[in-house]
Parts: structure tokens; C-alpha cells; sequence
């Protein structure tokens, strides 16, 4: 008797080991990783005189402080450069998105909507394929008033279609207020 | 003169055999009307006598138990209609009726509890539910065509459960209008402590190790969690083998539909060691399929893959039965594609173009975005035989739930294609203790008194949906039932405490206030059954329980891509509490057999997200946020079903359901109720459909209606308009020298190729539903 139930426990604590051998604690993860953005940085550049930027930053994340969004001044009846940059700022020194947009850059589109007085953006960089990017510009501002500027960070976008900025998927969606003094 | 009777049990599987002859011994003289004579004996399916098997005769005084040679003989019968009830613990009950005209013996073979296949024998009591709880027992053939396609899709047979999917590949149940956390699912008598709070959470369960599943509706059974506002899924393997010898049953199955395969198989065996009998079995299910098609178009990434694998070993000395059961489920889910959202602008895009981009492919890869389920299940159940007192039950077990989830999302540069690193991955371990004692105050009074406590451990070591938690409940109960064998009435009440203590483990300096959570409270059941006649029966129930509110509703906070909405929770919810009542009617007379559930659930402070006025501005665009709040709710339904059995040949089924839910505070509907639903089935029998190995041709005909009832500006978009759908199924057995009965059943599902969308379908917006689909199976045992 004693053996037979010293070799149905042996069996149980065989069955009961294999069970659990396969599962080990996943414990020691790497924080989360995942890049983030938290800054959008438009500079505009004139022919003449010192250059721009405006920054629209939400360094928490979603929820949380609200984000922090500057105003585009720029002056009336003047032709810009445009540049636009994606920023890690939660990470200190700050990093720059930006160049994985460009280096994978037929994968991305930055897509502009102008609304008012703000002056409409032209595209005027290109990808490896020869398709625009979106990451400069120009504008040129015509009479004073007020406006708003949408950027948009598309995401494998179809850049064949004839509306690009209504395929893919977003990564970033910003609105800064713009007025035209 | 011998007059053979095959019983037919509620949902066509064999219960009882039974054989009605005259004494011939003891002469044909004819006798007075009143001075007959019946002898019972009651057996189990082996042949061996059954003692202590209660038998009453409804509605009369008379009655009694089997003595050790399973015999109870009644006497001065008149020549009359008697309805013979048998009951014994951990036996299946059943009723009988005879026209007793002579001298009669009457032998009865009665069935353990979850017994369903004629070689296995039950090691282990089942959990025995009377006719006092509203229940639905999903039968075999019924679980066996639809087990392929998951747990929920196979509950959505019964008439009162519907389905809540996230595409194709997710689907949880729905009972009484209610999902998630308030429905409780049981393995094995134990509850199932996964990830069921969010509604892409689909249940950790493989359907193939079990061949028992019913549904028990409204707050029937407090034994089982005081929580349970929708009801509990009880999931049972069957029992194990008894004697000598090894069985097995090898399952295959083809669907031309994501060109999905299963494989599964199980293996029963039994051998005395000594004088020490030892039974086990091992059992597995692998599961791969690609794409799933609609009419017009692939979904992109719907593959799943699924590895299961269980195993149960038993044994049985003296008065003690000890089982160790252990179960492991993996899946590996795809999710569509074109569902996951980069911020409303995306949403409204999709929506409006209502399909995918491309036609697509068909493939098997399961790219990103997917979810990695592991759930794993280590239980050790002990049963105590009190003899006539009753049992004790002693259940122990583990539980371990890993959920991975991958997000297509990077906010730059390409997408990480190796699967290493999850966006969100938690991990849950349970502890649980459940002490039972059942025990027979008399012939009359059950009664059970009961402890159960558990702890557990949640870690989130990715993402940041919920913070890591730890949590001890454990609950007190104590039910009691009143059955008199010759009384038109039954009684069972019962009363639970409960108390929950949750602790936040979580370094967030916002969650710091509220890293103490301790909640409490009781939940109660009273239900009564009324006998009608022999026929027929009703059953009432009330009853109230009670809801923790989940760590999800109370602290998480996020952007949910699935639906573009951020959701944040609100750690000062208080536990929600439901009023259940019910009526139940279950009738049976010729060719007639109907049963029919009428509800009003009532629930005060009903956790729900409530949508807010002011969008939640993120770097990805403004998202519609939605709160956790608190609401008194209204829910009310009928379901049923009715079937007509024209001859041995044609069987007629109608089933319905309709559920309304009212968010009384607010005076609106509530989100996501179940559509009104109308089902008719036509099955016609090649042969006889009382032979265990009968062949049928049946044709399912659903119509689900508009859902009407939807709130006010909640929605991104409208219902879907109501459609028909037409399933064919055809199911024979083949019998040849080597394998003694194969199953095999062929199906075509949705067979007129209709398109169509589902209200509770969380994809809608974006997608069709399924097209045709040709299920081939096969079940071989040997």
C-alpha cells in the first residue's frame, strides 16, 4: 500500500511540476518604452529677419495638465519657410522625432489645414519615393486678421490617392491659433 | 406483454431507460381498484442496485428510499396515472410517468450527475441544480457543432444569451443584458478569474474540454459568488472513467471560412493500483486559422491560433474522492486591422467608408495589432461522502492569467514586427479556497453552508491601462431547500456575505489616497417551484446581489484605440446592487414541449462610461471622453422556446428573445442591449430521433431586428438594419469495424453568402460580418 501511494504521489508531483515549470515570473520588464511625442515645433522663417517657432507641448500625455499651446504670429504680406519638427521632450535632453519621420519618410505625411487668416501651406520636401513629406514648406500671409493652422502626422498614408490626408492612420493632430498682425 | 419505453430527456440526450412489465409471478387475478401493487428498483446504468434514491409520487402522500437492494415497493395503488419522481444526490432526478393497471415492476436506471456518454461513469458528484434555479443546459449535439467557434458562440444557442464580439475573433456572452465581470463563468465548479472586465476580453476557456455547459440565469445561485448581476456559465468536463480500461474521442474539424483547422483529442484511462483505483485523462486542442472573408472582402489579420492542453486524474478510497484537474489555455487572436483608430478624425474616416481600404488576402499571419492570452488552471477538489448526511466538499485552486496586447501604434518611424515587446501586458494570480458542507436535515430539507476566499495578485508590467493590485475576498453562505416528493411546491432560499478588500500597489502619487478599497455586503435568493401538473412547471425567483466596482472602473485612464475614446475611471464608485426577479415556465405534454424566462432586474448604481461634454485635447486630436458613473437601470426581457414534434421524422423549434434596457436616472436606453432575435429551427430525422445514432438535416433561420432602442447622441454611428441569416446543418453517424460510431456533421453556415452587421458587434463601424462558411467535423471515439 505505502508504495502504491508513494508512486501515485510521485506521479501527482510530476503532473503538478510539469504544470508549472513552463511559467516564469515575467517580472523585470523594461518600463514602458514606447516613443513618445509630446511637442509639435513649427518655425517660420522670413527672407528677411529672425525666425519663428511656436511649440504646441503636452508633456504628460493625454489626461492629466492640459496641454500647452502657443500662438503663431506672423506678419501680414510676407512669404515664410517652413519647418516642422516632432519632439520627445518627457525624456531630458529632449529627442528629436523627427529624423525617424524623415529617414522612414514615404511611410509618413504631415498634412496642413489652414482656416481664416492663416496663410496656406506648400509642401515643398520630398520621400526616398519622390512623394511629398511635409516636413518643410512655405506660406506666404496676405492681409491681417485671425486663423487657425491643423497639422497633421499621418501614419501609412495612401500618398497615390487624391485626398493622401484622409488615409493612414493618425499619429499626431494639433491645431495652433494664428494671427496675422 | 412487455411495453419498452425510451425516455427522452429535456433536450433529446438518454436519461434513463426504463422497462414497465406485469408481474407475471404473482398472477393476473384482477384486483379491487385500489390494492395494487408496484415494485420500483432502482440501478445505475451498470446494473447495480441504488439505495437511498428518494421516490415520490406527485401530488399524493406516498413515497419513500430504495433500500440496499435499491428496491421500494408501493402498495394499494388504484388504478390510476401516477407521476414517480426519483432523486438521490449527485444522481440526475428525473420523473416518470405510468398508467398502472395491474401488478407492476417498474425498473428505473438512473444516471449520475453531467453523465452524458454511455462508457464513462462519473468519479466525483456533480453539481446537482433542481428545478429551483432558472437554468439552460446547452445539450451535447447542440455543443458539439459549435464548439469550434469558441465558449460564446456556443452559449448563444440557448435562448436567453447573446453574444457581444469585438470582430470575428472576440466573442463574450451576454445574458440577461448583462456581460463582463457581471457574469461569472465556472470551470469546474470554480470561478474563472481571468481578465474578464473589458468587453474585447473574450472567456480563457477551451469548449472541447467539456460536455457539459448551461447557463444559470439571474442571480439563481448564490453558492457560486454573490455577484453574478447576469447570471453564471457553469463549464464542466465530464467525468471520468470508471472502469478499466482506456477510452478516447479524437475531434477534427475544417472550416472553409479563414481556412481554419482543429485538432482535438482526449484519452480516459483507468487502473487499480492494488485496491486503490486510478483514473485519469489527458486532453488537448490545437487551433489555426487565417483571414476570415465577408461576401465582398478579406479581413485583414483576423487569424487565430489556439494551444490547449488539459489533464485530470482522480481517485476514489472509502468516502473520499480527490481529483486533480489542471488546464492551460494559449490563443493567439488577431485583431482586425483597419479597427485600430489613430484619433476621431480616423474614426469618422472609417466609418464613413465602412469597409477596409484594399480587398485584401487571405493569410495566415497574425501581425500586429494581437492579443496573447494565457490562462492557466490548477485545481485539487475533494468530496467527502457523509453518507446519508451528505457531503463536504473541499475545492482548492491557482489560477494565472497572462494578457498580451500589441497596438499597431508607434507614434513614429516603422512598426516593430517582432512580437517581443507587448504595449500592455498584465498578469493576474488567484488563490481560491471554497469549503462545501450539503447537508440532509431529513428526507425533506437540504441545506448547504459553505466558506470560500481567494487572493489575488495583479501586476501590469506593461502599459498603463490599470495599476499593479492586490485583492483578498471571501464570502460566507448558507442555502436551504424544502422538496417533499409529493408536494406540488418547492422551497430554496439562501444568503451570502460577502466582503472584498482591494489594495492599490500602485506607486502613482494620484492614487495615493485611494489605496485602500474594503467593500461588503449580502446577497440573498428565494425561489419557488410550483408543479402545474405532470407536465409542466413554474418557477419564481427573487433575489439581490451585489457588485465590487472592477479596479478598471475605478482607476484607469487612457486613450482606447479600439473606439477612439478616452475613458477614465472614478475611484469614488460604490458597489452596484441588482434586484433580480423572474419567472420561469417549463412545459411538456405530447408534441408539445415550451419553456419561457420573464424578467425585471433592477440595478441601483449600475457602473457605466458615461459620455462627456468636453473632448479630452491630446497631441493626437481631441478624443470623445467617457467617465465611469454611477446610474439606477432598469432591465426587463422575455426569452424563449417552443418545440412541436409533428412525428418520429420532423421536429419544429420557434425561440426568441427580447431585452430592453432603461437608464432610469437618465431617462434614456441603455448602450449595447441585445436586439430582439427570432429563431426557427427545422430539423427533419433520416431516422428515428430517439436512436442514439440518429442522422438530421436541420435549417436555422435567425432574424435579428434594428435595435431601436439606442441612447440619445452616444453612438458614433447608427444601428445596423435587421437581417437574415440561414444555417444549414446536417449531422450522421457512421459505424465500421475499427471505431464503433463517428460523428460526422457537415454545416454551412450563413449559406446564402448574406451580408450583414451586427449592432453588438463593436466592428460594425468598419466591417461586415462573416460570409458562408462550410464546417466539416468529425468525432471519433474509440
Amino acid at each position: 500500500m505505502k508504495n502504491q501511494f508513494f508512486s501515485i504521489n510521485l506521479i501527482f508531483s510530476l503532473l503538478i511540476l510539469f504544470s508549472f515549470s513552463c511559467e516564469k515570473d515575467t517580472e523585470g520588464y523594461p518600463e514602458d518604452e514606447l516613443e513618445l511625442i509630446t511637442t509639435v515645433s513649427i518655425t517660420f522663417t522670413p527672407a528677411s529677419g529672425a525666425a519663428k517657432s511656436f511649440k504646441w507641448t503636452d508633456k504628460d500625455g493625454a489626461g492629466g495638465i492640459a496641454p500647452v499651446i502657443e500662438s503663431i504670429v506672423l506678419a501680414a504680406n510676407t512669404s515664410y519657410t517652413i519647418s516642422t519638427s516632432f519632439l520627445d521632450e518627457s525624456k531630458s535632453p529632449a529627442y528629436n522625432v523627427t529624423e525617424e519621420i524623415l529617414e522612414d519618410g514615404y511611410e509618413h505625411l504631415v498634412c496642413y489645414t489652414s482656416s481664416g487668416s492663416a496663410p496656406s501651406v506648400q509642401i515643398t520636401d520630398l520621400d526616398k519615393k519622390k512623394d511629398p513629406l511635409g516636413l518643410a514648406g512655405t506660406a506666404k500671409t496676405t492681409t491681417a486678421g485671425n486663423g487657425s493652422l491643423q497639422i497633421i502626422l499621418k501614419h501609412i498614408p495612401d500618398k497615390k490617392s487624391t485626398t493622401p490626408c484622409s488615409t493612414g492612420e493618425t499619429d499626431i493632430e494639433v491645431t495652433f491659433p494664428v494671427t496675422i498682425n | 406483454m412487455n411495453v419498452f419505453r425510451i425516455l427522452r430527456f429535456k433536450y433529446g440526450c438518454f436519461l434513463g431507460i426504463m422497462l414497465l412489465f406485469p408481474n407475471y409471478l404473482t398472477g393476473q387475478e384482477l384486483h379491487s381498484s385500489c390494492s395494487l401493487n408496484v415494485k420500483v428498483a432502482v440501478v445505475d446504468p451498470q446494473g447495480k442496485p441504488l439505495a437511498y434514491v428518494n421516490i415520490g409520487v406527485l401530488g399524493q402522500s406516498k413515497g419513500g428510499a430504495t433500500n440496499e437492494e435499491g428496491i421500494l415497493i408501493f402498495k394499494n395503488l388504484c388504478k390510476d396515472t401516477y407521476a414517480f419522481q426519483f432523486s438521490r444526490i449527485g444522481w440526475e432526478a428525473d420523473d416518470v410517468t405510468f398508467l398502472i393497471e395491474k401488478d407492476t415492476s417498474i425498473l428505473m436506471v438512473l444516471r449520475e450527475s453531467g453523465i452524458m456518454l454511455d462508457k464513462i461513469t462519473v468519479l466525483g458528484y456533480g453539481d446537482k441544480l433542481g428545478k429551483n434555479t432558472i437554468k439552460e443546459v446547452l445539450d451535447l449535439e447542440a455543443l458539439r457543432s459549435t464548439m469550434g467557434f469558441g465558449l460564446a458562440e456556443s452559449l448563444k444557442q440557448l435562448p436567453g444569451v447573446q453574444t457581444l464580439n469585438t470582430g470575428a475573433s472576440i466573442s463574450k456572452p451576454i445574458i440577461q443584458g448583462l456581460h463582463s465581470n457581471r457574469v461569472l463563468i465556472l470551470q469546474n465548479g470554480v470561478r474563472q478569474e481571468g481578465q474578464q472586465w473589458g468587453s474585447e476580453h473574450a472567456p480563457e476557456i477551451d469548449p472541447f474540454l467539456s460536455t457539459k455547459i448551461q447557463v444559470i440565469k439571474g442571480a439563481g445561485s448564490i453558492r457560486y459568488g454573490g455577484d453574478a448581476l447576469g447570471g453564471i456559465i457553469l463549464v464542466e468536463p465530464p467525468p471520468l472513467r470508471r472502469e478499466k480500461g482506456i477510452d478516447g474521442e479524437l475531434h477534427l474539424q475544417g472550416m472553409s471560412n479563414g481556412k481554419l483547422g482543429i485538432l482535438s483529442g482526449q484519452l480516459n484511462g483507468n487502473h487499480s493500483f492494488g485496491n486503490l483505483p486510478v483514473s485519469g485523462r489527458i486532453q488537448g486542442t490545437l487551433k489555426n486559422g487565417g483571414n476570415l472573408h465577408t461576401p465582398d472582402y478579406f479581413m485583414n489579420n483576423t487569424g487565430v491560433r489556439e494551444e490547449n492542453f488539459s489533464w485530470m486524474l482522480g481517485t476514489e478510497k472509502n468516502n473520499l474522492n480527490t481529483t486533480f484537474f489542471y488546464s492551460r489555455y494559449f490563443s493567439i487572436l488577431g485583431i482586425l486591422r483597419d479597427a485600430h483608430i489613430g484619433n476621431l478624425t480616423d474614426l469618422t474616416n472609417a466609418i464613413e467608408r465602412g469597409r477596409p481600404l484594399s480587398d485584401g488576402a487571405f493569410s495566415r499571419e497574425i501581425g500586429r495589432p494581437q492579443q496573447q492570452i494565457l490562462h492557466e488552471f490548477f485545481q485539487w477538489k475533494n468530496i467527502i461522502d457523509l453518507q446519508n448526511d451528505g457531503h463536504l466538499e473541499i475545492n482548492l485552486s491557482r489560477q494565472f492569467n497572462r494578457r498580451k496586447e500589441f497596438d499597431a501604434h508607434r507614434n513614429f518611424g516603422t512598426l516593430p514586427t517582432s512580437l517581443e515587446n507587448p504595449n500592455i501586458l498584465f498578469e493576474i494570480t488567484t488563490y481560491r479556497g471554497e469549503v462545501d458542507l450539503e447537508h440532509n436535515w431529513n428526507t425533506n430539507f437540504h441545506g448547504h453552508i459553505g466558506l470560500a476566499a481567494m487572493q489575488q495578485v495583479n501586476t501590469t508590467d506593461r502599459g498603463s491601462l490599470i495599476p499593479d493590485y492586490s485583492q483578498w475576498t471571501s464570502g460566507v453562505y448558507y442555502t436551504l431547500k424544502y422538496k417533499k416528493p409529493t408536494s406540488l411546491w418547492e422551497f430554496e432560499g439562501g444568503i451570502r456575505y460577502d466582503m472584498n478588500r482591494l489594495k492599490i500597489d500602485d506607486l502613482n502619487p494620484k492614487l495615493q489616497d485611494f489605496k485602500q478599497n474594503q467593500f461588503q455586503g449580502f446577497s440573498g435568493t428565494l425561489s419557488s417551484v410550483f408543479h402545474l401538473s405532470t407536465s409542466g412547471f413554474l418557477v419564481f425567483q427573487t433575489g439581490s446581489s451585489w457588485r465590487t466596482p472592477h479596479v478598471s472602473e475605478l482607476f484607469s485612464e487612457g486613450v482606447h484605440h479600439g473606439s477612439a475614446s478616452y475613458e477614465k475611471g472614478n475611484p469614488y464608485l460604490v458597489p452596484e446592487r441588482a434586484f433580480n426577479n423572474s419567472i420561469h415556465f417549463e412545459w411538456k405534454e405530447g408534441k408539445f414541449k415550451v419553456q419561457s424566462t420573464a424578467y425585471y432586474n433592477w440595478i441601483n448604481q449600475y457602473i457605466f462610461l458615461s459620455p462627456q461634454r468636453e473632448a479630452v485635447l491630446t497631441i493626437r486630436g481631441a478624443f470623445p471622453a467617457f467617465n465611469y458613473s454611477q446610474t439606477n437601470v432598469s432591465i426587463a426581457g422575455l426569452d424563449g422556446n417552443m418545440t412541436y414534434s409533428l412525428n418520429n421524422h420532423w421536429d419544429f423549434t420557434f425561440q426568441a428573445a427580447m431585452v430592453k434596457g432603461r437608464n432610469v436616472t437618465g431617462n434614456d436606453f441603455l448602450i449595447y442591449m441585445p436586439t430582439n432575435k427570432v429563431q426557427l429551427f427545422t430539423t427533419y430525422y433520416l431516422n428515428a430521433k430517439e436512436n442514439a445514432t440518429h442522422s438530421f438535416i436541420r435549417t436555422q433561420l435567425t432574424h435579428v431586428a434594428k435595435q431601436g432602442r439606442v441612447p440619445a447622441d452616444f453612438d458614433y454611428a447608427l444601428p445596423p438594419d435587421g437581417y437574415f441569416r440561414l444555417d444549414i446543418e446536417f449531422l450522421t453517424h457512421i459505424e465500421n469495424k475499427i471505431f464503433s460510431d463517428i460523428e460526422l456533421g457537415i454545416a454551412l453556415n450563413n449559406a446564402t453568402n448574406t451580408r450583414y452587421r451586427e449592432y453588438l458587434n463593436r466592428f460594425r463601424y468598419f466591417i461586415q460580418e462573416p460570409g458562408r462558411n462550410l464546417v466539416v467535423r468529425l468525432r471519433i471515439p474509440f
